[in-house]
């Protein structure tokens, strides 16, 4: 079956530094996903990996069974991109942009367009620049609805918005998700933003994918555990810890379970989306300084 | 794409439209005019009146008006090169300096369609534009017969502004402002190096290629005095680039300037002695040797130059190409 983004041992090195390394995951068609990381993970890459703004250094992406660095135009005229800080022509009128939309696709949604900028109540005679950032965002969207795509790449979309234009922003994504059934992938650092509409979910931290689940799946499958703190050096194989804390005589883990806990000496508890993804990019940054520290062991 | 290509540097092609237009005013207007003169030089020469010089004078004076005219000059050295740095530096630079080669090279078009059809779409109106400025200033230089009368047309002089080479200067001054943009991403230092590198080719060629495009001629002839007048194959034909003119001795070396002075000085108004004079000249067998380029090379040397800067061109296009690909997209 044809995935909306496939990619194996995908890697992209800038010079000496990789900025994606060894990165294998599929995403379905139809579903939203969030890919998350803090700043310099390497999502803005991905998503450039997947339109052929860049290509790979290692390892292979196929999107829709199509490699974007080969086949550009195949890839283009399924995906509507918009990039980080939703760049357009400032100087040009938000009708004109649109022209430049039409002029440059094969498939073009005019009405579509028209319709959803009618409804945000932005004027088509005003120029880019004059606009405000929520409603940039919002023209540089409807640019890539109109376009017809069958999966959205969203780079921060909503990044330098303020609160209440994030909200309107993912409202018009979501209407436009649930009308069309498209798949999208939106990358982004502010974790409430996820929670609200992905049903899948990639963290990436230091350049590599550390999870990818569905969203479902990480919440019912991860427990914060409380408990004793000499209980905390039994290990036993119906969890994987994530992270550990201790105050005084208690310790907190939070864990991903793989089998019902019976331990009674534990306090189990359901944990956010956020403290999850949380607890992933904290550990591979724990996992970072080790290895940091080994590489200076080794050096004296 | 031609309309977003229009709609991005309307305000640059309306600048260089507006400069083409004066010009072309300009050239018409003193062009009509100086024809009209040649016109009435032509009768006098044909009814042969006693005296032609007044005609002769107010001709000359039309075509030196224009020719020697700096401003003209300058604007017309300037065109090819305002070309680079206000047209062809912002092409690339700007997209890629305000981040938004990411949203145009997403759309329908891949990035290495798009660049084909922005630097065609570039190149179609510069050659349009300097093809009639060329046009323009051909009709000019025969309507009036500026080649015959005109004292300052020579080789040398009407080769950069007069010629064909405008148009593969500006092509060439546009690919480097589009290589630079790219290559440095940055549209006001791409200006910069537009400017500097495209001012030290054009010079580099002018002194030390274009003398040599073809071996220059080298012509001795006699210093001896003669009251006759010298056979018209010892002369250097009209209209012909003199490299250099030295006085050399019976080995063809060099004179220092000193003894040609001593044998000039008999001829001097003290001693007008044309006997001793050539009697000097001949001891130490000097001669006058010309290297020049012929004036029949004028049209071939254009041709020569036009090609070497289309070439140029050509490889900063694939130049623009490969640094993409390699050093922003990395394939």
């Amino acid at each position: 079956m044809i995935q909306a983004l496939e990619t194996e041992r995908l890697g992209k090195r800038y010079g000496r530094k990789w900025a994606l390394r060894d990165c294998t995951f599929k995403v379905p068609v139809g579903c939203i996903t969030g890919l998350v990381g803090p700043n310099g993970a390497g999502k803005t890459t991905l998503l450039h990996l997947a339109v052929g703004l860049q290509g790979p250094t290692t390892g292979m992406v196929n999107v829709f069974g199509y490699n974007p660095s080969r086949q550009t135009g195949q890839v283009l005229a399924k995906v509507g991109f918009v990039a980080q800080e939703h760049p357009l022509y400032k100087t040009l009128r938000v009708e004109e942009m649109l022209t430049v939309g039409r002029k440059l696709n094969a498939t073009w949604d005019q009405d579509l367009a028209l319709r959803r900028l009618k409804q945000l109540g932005i004027p088509l005679r005003q120029r880019i620049g004059k606009l405000s950032g929520g409603q940039q965002a919002q023209v540089a969207l409807v640019m890539t609805l109109a376009k017809r795509p069958e999966m959205l790449l969203l780079d921060e979309p909503t990044a330098s918005l303020d609160p209440l234009a994030r909200r309107e922003f993912q409202q018009t994504l979501l209407d436009a998700v649930m009308e069309d059934g498209l798949s999208v992938i939106v990358s982004s650092h502010i974790v409430t933003d996820l929670e609200r509409f992905c049903d899948h979910l990639v963290i990436l931290s230091a350049s590599r994918v550390q999870v990818v689940d569905t969203v479902e799946h990480l919440l019912r499958s991860h427990k914060l555990l409380i408990g004793p703190r000499d209980r905390a050096q039994t290990r036993t194989s119906a969890y994987t810890v994530v992270t550990a804390s201790e105050t005084g005589r208690q310790c907190t883990l939070l864990v991903q379970t793989h089998a019902p806990l019976l331990d009674p000496a534990w306090e189990v508890r359901d944990v956010s989306l956020e403290e999850i993804i949380l607890a992933y990019l904290s550990q591979s940054n724990a996992n970072m300084t080790t290895l940091e520290e080994k590489k200076l062991g080794v050096a004296q | 794409m031609i309309w977003l290509t229009w709609r991005q540097h309307r305000i640059e092609v309306l600048i260089m439209g507006t400069l083409l237009l004066m010009l072309t005013i300009i050239l018409l207007g003193t062009g009509i005019h100086s024809s009209t003169d040649a016109h009435a030089l032509n009768t006098c020469i044909q009814n042969r009146q006693a005296d032609c010089s007044a005609a002769q004078g107010s001709l000359s004076n039309d075509i030196n008006q224009i020719a020697e005219n700096p401003f003209f000059t300058i604007s017309l050295l300037a065109l090819p090169l305002l070309t680079g740095m206000f047209i062809g530096a912002y092409a690339i630079a700007r997209e890629l300096e305000q981040g938004t080669y990411r949203m145009i090279w997403t759309q329908g078009l891949p990035w290495n369609r798009w660049l084909w059809r922005k630097i065609g779409l570039l190149i179609c109106p510069v050659l349009c534009a300097f093809g009639i400025l060329f046009g323009l200033l051909s009709w000019w230089i025969s309507s009036s017969n500026a080649l015959q009368w005109g004292g300052s047309f020579s080789f040398e002089n009407r080769f950069d502004v007069w010629g064909g080479v405008i148009i593969a200067y500006a092509l060439f001054a546009l690919m480097l402002g589009i290589f630079a943009g790219t290559a440095l991403r940055r549209s006001v230092p791409a200006m910069a190096v537009t400017l500097v590198v495209f001012i030290a080719v054009r010079i580099l060629v002018v002194n030390f290629l274009r003398p040599y495009y073809l071996p220059p001629v080298v012509l001795t002839n006699s210093l001896l005095f003669s009251t006759t007048p010298a056979p018209a194959a010892s002369l250097v034909p009209a209209n012909s680039w003199i490299l250099s003119n030295t006085t050399v001795d019976r080995q063809g070396r060099p004179v220092p300037p000193d003894e040609l002075f001593n044998c000039q000085d008999l001829l001097g108004p003290k001693a007008n002695n044309t006997d001793q004079y050539n009697q000097c000249i001949s001891k130490h067998g000097l001669q006058n040797r010309y290297v020049y380029q012929p004036g029949d090379r004028f049209w071939l040397f254009q041709a020569i130059e036009s090609g070497i800067y289309l070439l140029l061109a050509a490889l900063l296009f694939a130049l623009t190409f490969w640094w993409i690909k390699h050093r922003i997209i990395r394939v």
